[in-house]
């Protein structure tokens, strides 16, 4: 059987085409990698599971510091995550806008829950720091 | 369901024959419309076998094509098993049952 029997739609490979791949926000922020998929079963036996949900292991920020500080980063999500009952990061599927080299989201990842780790960061480490608070000035 | 835990688990035909393991799965975006008034994703078919250099490259699904002698190399397509023959699943093995795919092809 060939994925051409499939019926009309795009054919996307979820392994390929979805993990991995970079989630880029609306303003171009990287936003974390796809991890995992979710699905929801159908209530009909003859019904197809339906994509609800991407989800990503760390924030934006460990991805993008890498080394100690970044692998230190990542423990702090792992931590928050247990937390949270264990759940990964979650991108709804509604947020998706295309498909492609990455994953491009029509919302602003730092609403998104992908980005926990860094508003930790933020609001645990950084806000902390005498002067934060002014620091566009 | 999570894709994650579809991958590497053993399908076995409900005759008692391995087929081999998960190594991709294939969504079609004819779906249910969404808020954005997009189709949404439904997965229609896993892919089993071992995962090939040629998928993980993407010439067997098609979605890579050249140069073309690596396409003629390595673009066997993989085998694909339709969501409806899967007639049970756990975490350790998928049980299809074949005669459900040649009733639908």
């Amino acid at each position: 059987m060939s994925d051409q029997h499939l019926g009309a739609g795009r054919h996307v490979w979820a392994v390929l085409e979805l993990l991995d791949r970079q989630l880029v926000d609306e303003t171009g922020r990287l936003v974390g990698k796809v991890d995992d998929v979710e699905f929801e079963l159908p209530d009909d036996p003859d019904g197809l599971p339906r994509v609800t949900a991407l989800l990503a292991g760390l924030g934006a920020l460990a991805n993008h510091i890498g080394g100690d500080a970044g692998a230190a980063l990542a423990a702090a999500e792992r931590r928050l995550a247990a937390r949270r009952d264990q759940h990964p990061s979650r991108v709804d599927i509604e947020a998706v806008r295309d498909i492609a080299s990455a994953i491009e989201l029509g919302t602003d990842g730092l609403d998104l829950d992908t980005n926990r780790g860094e508003r930790w960061v933020r609001d645990v480490i950084i806000d902390k720091i005498p002067g934060a608070r002014h620091a566009a000035e | 369901m999570l894709l994650s835990e579809l991958l590497g688990v053993q399908v076995v035909t409900t005759d008692g024959d391995e087929l081999g393991r998960v190594h991709d799965a294939v969504l079609v975006q004819d779906g249910p419309m969404g808020a954005q008034g997009r189709a949404g994703l439904r997965l229609h078919a896993i892919a089993v076998g071992s995962r090939s250099l040629g998928s993980q490259l993407g010439y067997a699904q098609g979605t890579v094509q050249g140069p073309w002698l690596l396409r003629r190399l390595l673009g066997r397509a993989p085998r694909l098993l339709p969501w409806r023959a899967i007639v049970a699943r756990d975490g350790q093995r998928i049980l299809v049952d074949l005669s459900r795919i040649s009733e639908q092809e």
